[in-house]
């Protein structure tokens, strides 16, 4: 009977951390963490975007690492968060600052060069203060 | 007498860059603006060649990929017409981030020309904001045999491009730009510098059978003036520079910043010189910095 008490007690104590760290998020995604593209073989992908904000009181500073990338190697493919665009599809980098309420985003370019295929990217974002909680987002893209 | 034409309609792409990274002589990486026409491209001092024929139609697709500052091209000397694909371009003739602004030009005269972002000038400009673009004559289709050469030719500041200074949004400063004093302490020919212009790919290579055609272009802020060995003929074919637009009797020319020259290189002799560049401080008129070339003349029969 005591075990069973212990058990229970164990389980309440998890779901309460689980519950403080939910309340501890500082940002969300806004809308769909997964974006889907078409794009024809000779055209571009102008932009693929996901946005994220700030739900925080205070003024927070994310960063973002590429989970994975099976782009096609043909592919012409960049990136920007918010606050620089990089060249090219690196390993990481850093929001500029996001405010309270602010908005922040990655979004992604491509060139498909002439070769049919499909990819996918995953970044994983995470506030620099609280690196425990994270959002995935995933960009798909067919280029047909 | 049998003629054809090639006239098309050509499209460009250039992507506008801030956050490139450019390779000094010593290793150090220091940030640079500029102009590629691929996503995964490192920026290049200068940005890429755009290569039409005369009589092309050129529509320039002008990709802002870069976060601050909007940006805009202009092509000294050749007149572009823009459209937009936002309403908030129409008020202006600015391309903002992640917006196509396009231009359309006719390649009416053959030349070596330069292209550049105005904004916040010269800031973009010393930044790496420009490229070269060549109209060849339709008669050099013709006649393909020549070899060509493009030395674009600058100096840099690197105070000027520190995160600090570049990440200055001056598009929404209420004061006056001000910008670092400018001091140049690195000299480049297409982005090559001192010992580096001593490799196979800057050597000038000349043959005795064959015309060298060179085109000049000065990007930088300062006056650069090229001497040619005696031993080589050279003879300017076109120019944008109505100030100096002539060879001196030490075979010495002068380009003026924003300036090109085509000249044409032929040789029969043998040389030990090099070709000289003096960079020239326009405020004191005195050469802080002169860099060399080495020429070879090859196929040399006659000597």
């Amino acid at each position: 009977m005591i075990m069973i008490k212990n058990i229970i007690a164990l389980i309440l104590l998890c779901c309460t951390i689980q519950l403080t760290a939910q309340s501890d998020k500082t940002f969300v995604v806004k809308g769909n963490s997964i974006n889907h593209d078409n794009i024809p073989t000779n055209g571009k992908l102008d932009i693929s975007k996901i946005s994220v904000v700030n739900v925080s009181n205070k003024a927070i500073f994310l960063e973002w690492e590429t989970v994975s990338n099976t782009f096609p190697k043909g592919w012409d493919c960049s990136m920007c968060q918010h606050g620089a665009c990089q060249i090219g599809i690196p390993k990481g980098s850093i929001f500029k600052q996001l405010n309270p309420d602010q908005e922040g985003y990655i979004a992604i370019h491509v060139m498909p060069q002439n070769n049919i295929g499909n990819g996918q990217v995953k970044f994983k974002i995470y506030d620099r203060d609280h690196p425990d909680f994270f959002e995935i987002i995933t960009f798909n893209v067919d280029a047909l | 007498m049998l003629t054809f034409s090639t006239v098309a309609q050509v499209n460009k792409l250039i992507i506008g860059r801030t956050t490139g990274v450019f390779e000094l002589e010593n290793k150090d990486s220091i940030r640079v603006f500029g102009f590629t026409n691929t996503l995964s491209g490192q920026v290049t001092l200068p940005g890429t060649t755009l290569e039409v024929i005369e009589g092309d139609t050129v529509l320039l697709d002008f990709w802002n990929i870069s976060q601050g500052d909007p940006h805009e091209i202009v092509i000294k000397g050749i007149e572009l017409t823009k459209t937009n694909t936002s309403a908030k371009e129409q008020l202006d003739q600015r391309v903002y981030h992640m917006e196509h602004g396009y231009y359309h030009f006719l390649a009416k005269n053959p030349g070596t020309y330069i292209y550049y972002c105005p904004i916040n000038y010269p800031f973009n400009l010393q930044a790496g904001m420009f490229g070269v673009l060549i109209i060849r004559p339709q008669k050099a289709l013709l006649n393909p045999k020549n070899k060509e050469l493009l030395w674009c030719s600058f100096e840099m500041d690197t105070n000027w491009h520190n995160n600090e200074v570049m990440d200055v949004e001056y598009d929404e400063q209420a004061t006056p730009l001000e910008w670092p004093a400018y001091n140049p302490k690195h000299f480049f020919i297409n982005g090559k510098t001192n010992q580096q212009l001593k490799e196979q790919e800057m050597v000038l290579n000349i043959s005795s059978k064959q015309t060298t055609v060179l085109r000049l272009a000065n990007t930088g802020f300062w006056q650069h003036k090229i001497k040619f060995p005696q031993e080589l003929n050279v003879e300017i074919k076109r120019t944008s520079n109505l100030k100096n637009s002539e060879l001196n009797k030490l075979n010495q020319l002068t380009v003026d910043p924003l300036e090109t020259f085509e000249i044409w290189i032929t040789s029969q002799k043998k040389t030990k010189e090099t070709i000289q560049y003096d960079f020239i401080n326009p405020a004191t008129n005195k050469v802080e910095n002169t860099q060399y070339i080495p020429v070879k003349i090859q196929n040399n029969l006659l000597n």
